[in-house]
């Protein structure tokens, strides 16, 4: 209905949005657009676009033997990192779920790696996998250059990540544990259940709101592991451990090739992104009680 | 067949602390078993240590001439029906029916045949395919009870089941639940703080008091003849009236004198009664406990052939409540309230003075120091 009067505009709202628009704009919109811009040329060394290749160092990529293999090892890595952590985190948070003496020291104890540098754990892990003087060696009684074996390389790297990133997965996990009802368990075991027969029943199902959460999480945090590759293993022996953040920084950094490593970002974007939306689509069929 | 025993079960808690004390009950088969008591009394314990969710710090548990004290919850063939119905709420009406023959790996045809014929039973066969999300309150009930009916039980352990309900759905659920015991002829052990619930369903009442059991028996008998105090107190709604009075014998008459014998009000108690009160309290203190619909104004103490038995006690009333099929005034005495229900003819109102006569055949009369009612004798019968 047309009340005569001109509609005004009320600046207001988007004026409270604008600040936090402004650093989104600054440090992600800018470079996520840069980032899709410069894959489409050859840059200088000053990363500067220089010529217009197209799709071109996309095709290049996906027909290099060396791209393939850092899909394959981020595939095997985040597959070992998501489940290892998920697990380390849930078994951790299931026997922290029982009232007992010293349960505030075990707490902290399964939630401390959050808390750890990713360098700092990396420096430790080295030391503790050293071929001489490591402990792993010497409790094993092996003789095992870990990290220098392109056989053991890529596990060591990933185990270290779902260690560290088990510790918020069991502050999620405890949390989720938390919301279930107690007495759920007291008729299962009225009813004859055995705990195994309860933890599958009743407390895998009763956390899987939030486990599809953490799995999003997870996997999104295994792709952008970083620091821990680059000073345990620099991305070899022998490029297996080379996970595609690793190649994008040793292609933007090492080469100064910085199309080929902005399209590797844009691939590594998609894949994420694709893996999201499907996981979501799962969610929807299905995993709230409420 | 499924008999129940607790021999002197005790449960402790931080090694010092009683929560139950010395339980002793034989629980006969298809018997209907009401713990009731106030809040923290240790009845919901005793019926978790029955089911093996709380361990037994002291005494023997029998169900059906074995001693379960160390049997798993599950080995106990029992089934329990919680307050707050403690449905799975990942699984469907169907899957909570279905999750103990599941558990015990009957076979699929038979859990669906059984399934449906419970699910008919409680008039729940269109709710099979939700989620307890989905449930309102009184359909929760029934499946819980569906989920505790379907494998047989020795017996049903039930915590305050109907708690969560409104009073209109409690009632009806009440009736339910008393046609269900009729029909299925098991041992039921129930626990409510609701004594409509206790006295209407239960056939025998075991009422608790800080972890001890003040008295178990049939509904009628504890209403009639309370052990003590506290179950004369507890049970009763509005609770029975208790007034202080001194113990004397006039003209070789027993008789009582609320608030002293200054105030001119008196009591008589004749024959057996009497003689009783006569000889153990003459000159002391005792508690008077009267029921509110066993005070009557004049007229009917005269019809009912009590009124020379009692001298007619004047008392103001200060609130009146009318509940249409009787009327319960109020008055003051001893500092405490006191109720008479009459019937709703009665227009006294509130403020007005009103003459009350207590029927001293229904008169209870309890020690003021181990509050033991001088009447109760065990082997009476309903």
């Amino acid at each position: 209905m047309n009340t005569g009067k001109k509609k005004k505009i009320n600046l207001a709202p988007y004026g409270y949005l604008l600040p936090c628009m402004a650093v989104f704009a600054v440090f992600l919109f800018y470079p996520f657009f840069k980032t899709i811009y410069l894959s489409l040329y050859k840059t200088n060394k000053m990363g500067e676009a220089k010529l217009f290749v197209g799709l071109g160092n996309y095709t290049e990529l996906l027909s290099s033997a060396s791209f393939r293999n850092s899909l394959k090892v981020t595939l095997i890595f985040v597959v070992i990192v998501v489940l290892g952590s998920m697990l380390l985190g849930l078994i951790a948070a299931v026997l922290c779920n029982k009232a007992f003496p010293g349960i505030r020291f075990f707490s902290t104890a399964y939630a401390l790696p959050m808390a750890i540098a990713s360098s700092s754990a990396a420096m430790i892990f080295q030391i503790m996998l050293h071929p001489s003087v490591g402990i792993v060696n010497k409790l094993l009684g092996l003789d095992i250059n870990w990290l220098n074996d392109p056989k053991t390389a890529l596990y060591c790297v990933a185990i270290l990540t779902a260690w560290l990133n088990s510790g918020i997965n069991f502050l999620y996990f405890s949390a989720g544990l938390g919301n279930i009802d107690e007495t759920i368990y007291e008729r299962a075991s009225v009813d004859g259940a055995s705990g195994v027969q309860q933890f599958f029943t009743l407390t895998l199902p009763g956390l899987s709101p939030i486990m599809f959460y953490t799995l999003v999480v997870n996997i999104i945090q295994a792709f952008q592991s970083f620091g821990q590759i680059k000073i345990l293993t620099e991305g070899g022996p022998n490029e297996s451990t080379n996970v595609i953040v690793y190649s994008i920084y040793r292609d933007a950094f090492f080469n100064y090739r910085f199309g080929s490593a902005a399209a590797q970002s844009v691939i590594l974007f998609f894949i994420v992104m694709l893996i999201t939306l499907v996981m979501f689509r799962i969610e929807k069929k299905g995993v709230k009680y409420s | 067949m499924s008999e129940i025993a607790l021999r002197n079960v005790c449960k402790m808690y931080d090694g010092a602390h009683y929560a139950v004390k010395d339980f002793n009950l034989e629980i006969q088969d298809k018997e209907f078993v009401i713990f009731v008591g106030p809040s923290g009394c240790g009845k919901s314990t005793t019926l978790r240590m029955i089911a093996g969710l709380e361990e037994i710090s002291d005494g023997e548990l029998w169900i059906d001439g074995e001693l379960c004290n160390y049997y798993e919850p599950g080995e106990r063939g029992l089934s329990m029906v919680f307050q707050n119905y403690a449905l799975y709420p990942n699984m469907t009406v169907y899957g909570n029916l279905a999750y103990a023959l599941k558990i015990r790996k009957i076979p699929k045809k038979e859990i669906d045949e059984k399934v449906h014929k419970v699910a008919k039973t409680l008039e729940i066969q269109h709710l099979l395919d939700r989620r307890p999300a989905a449930l309102s309150g009184g359909q929760k009930q029934r499946v819980a009870i569906g989920s505790a009916i379907i494998r047989k039980p020795k017996a049903f352990l039930m915590d305050e089941p109907l708690s969560n309900l409104d009073a209109k759905l409690r009632a009806q659920m009440r009736i339910e639940l008393a046609k269900l015991h009729k029909e299925l002829e098991t041992t039921v052990v129930y626990v409510t703080h609701d004594q409509t619930e206790a006295m209407t369903l239960g056939s025998r009442i075991v009422v608790m008091k800080d972890g001890v059991v003040q008295q178990a028996d049939t509904p009628q008998n504890v209403y009639n003849s309370p052990a003590n105090l506290f179950v004369a107190g507890f049970i009763g709604s509005p609770s029975m009236n208790f007034l202080e009075a001194w113990v004397a014998v006039e003209d070789g008459r027993t008789v009582l004198y609320p608030g002293g014998s200054e105030l001119g009000k008196k009591v008589y108690l004749d024959g057996e009664r009497g003689e009783l009160v006569r000889q153990r309290e003459n000159g002391k203190k005792v508690i008077l406990g009267i029921r509110p619909e066993d005070i009557y104004e004049y007229e009917e103490a005269v019809e009912r052939g009590f009124a020379q038995n009692c001298q007619g006690l004047e008392e103001t009333v200060v609130t009146r409540e009318m509940l249409g099929a009787e009327v319960i005034l109020y008055y003051e005495s001893q500092e405490k309230t006191h109720a008479v229900r009459l019937s709703p003819e009665n227009q006294t109102q509130t403020g007005e003075k009103i003459t009350l006569y207590f029927d001293t055949e229904k008169i209870h009369v309890f020690d003021m120091e181990t509050e033991e009612n001088l009447f109760y004798r065990e082997d009476v019968l309903a």
